[in-house]
């Protein structure tokens, strides 16, 4: 997803001074179970976002069953501190979701 | 009944930031499971094999609090929180020595050829001990 809005993991660690996002919390709830040669997606929106924080919400769906759903909290930081979401990302991703709160 | 299991964190368990890579607290996590589950003299291996029973993960609630490094040594802490018909619901936490890591709360369901079943009876009740 953050592929999608042009921004790669490396490139924000590298331009934008080792800036990260790492995981805080997970809720998943496991529905049905894929097999072997199943061919699934992954859907990822932006659920909430915060100053430095935002949840996902995550759906690994074959065709139209959703077989496991999650919202995932995740934080921006730099040099493992706590950090605001840049602001070119966080429009980018509202830009996503017009439902969202403005940033 | 509470379950503890060690676990040392290596390379292949970290991501690019140096640390733990979160996915792997979630596969520590399952051993300390797994352990628990043989630890009462089940081999879940022989359920499945004679009767097609399984255990499946419902539901996980996993809060990251701080991160493991390459050569930590760590706990695997599971303790059952409820005990129903068909389901469990576990506690589990991974520690470093004093300090909490990651926590979690999981729910795991009992099935057979993939139906809900009950939990057998000899494995509640060492679960209750």
């Amino acid at each position: 997803m953050l592929r999608a809005v042009e921004v790669a993991q490396s490139s924000l660690h590298a331009q934008m001074g080792g800036l990260a996002f790492v995981v805080r919390r997970m809720t998943i709830d496991f529905r049905g179970a894929a097999v072997m040669d199943d061919v699934l997606t992954v859907a990822t929106r932006p659920k909430d976002m915060r100053g430095a924080s935002m949840t996902l919400a995550q759906e690994v769906r074959r065709g139209d069953e959703v077989l496991v759903a999650a919202d995932v909290l995740v934080a921006a930081v730099r040099d493992g501190r706590a950090v605001r979401i840049p602001d070119e990302l966080r429009a980018a991703l509202a830009m996503q979701d017009p439902e969202l709160d403005p940033p | 009944m509470i379950h503890q299991l060690v676990v040392r964190v290596y390379f292949e368990d970290t991501d690019f930031s140096g640390f733990a890579y979160h996915g792997s607290y979630v596969r520590f996590m399952e051993r300390g499971r797994t352990e628990l589950v043989r630890s009462l003299s089940v081999s879940q291996a022989d359920l499945f094999e004679r009767e097609r029973f399984a255990f499946v993960v419902r539901r996980m609630a996993i809060e990251f609090q701080k991160p493991a490094r390459m050569d930590d040594e760590l706990l695997v802490v599971t303790s059952v929180m409820e005990l129903r018909g068909a389901t469990l619901r576990l506690a589990q936490a991974v520690m470093r020595g004093e300090e909490t890591l990651v926590t979690a709360e999981v729910v795991v369901a009992a099935t057979r050829e993939g139906r809900a079943t009950r939990i057998p009876d000899a494995m509640r009740d060492a679960m209750e001990g």
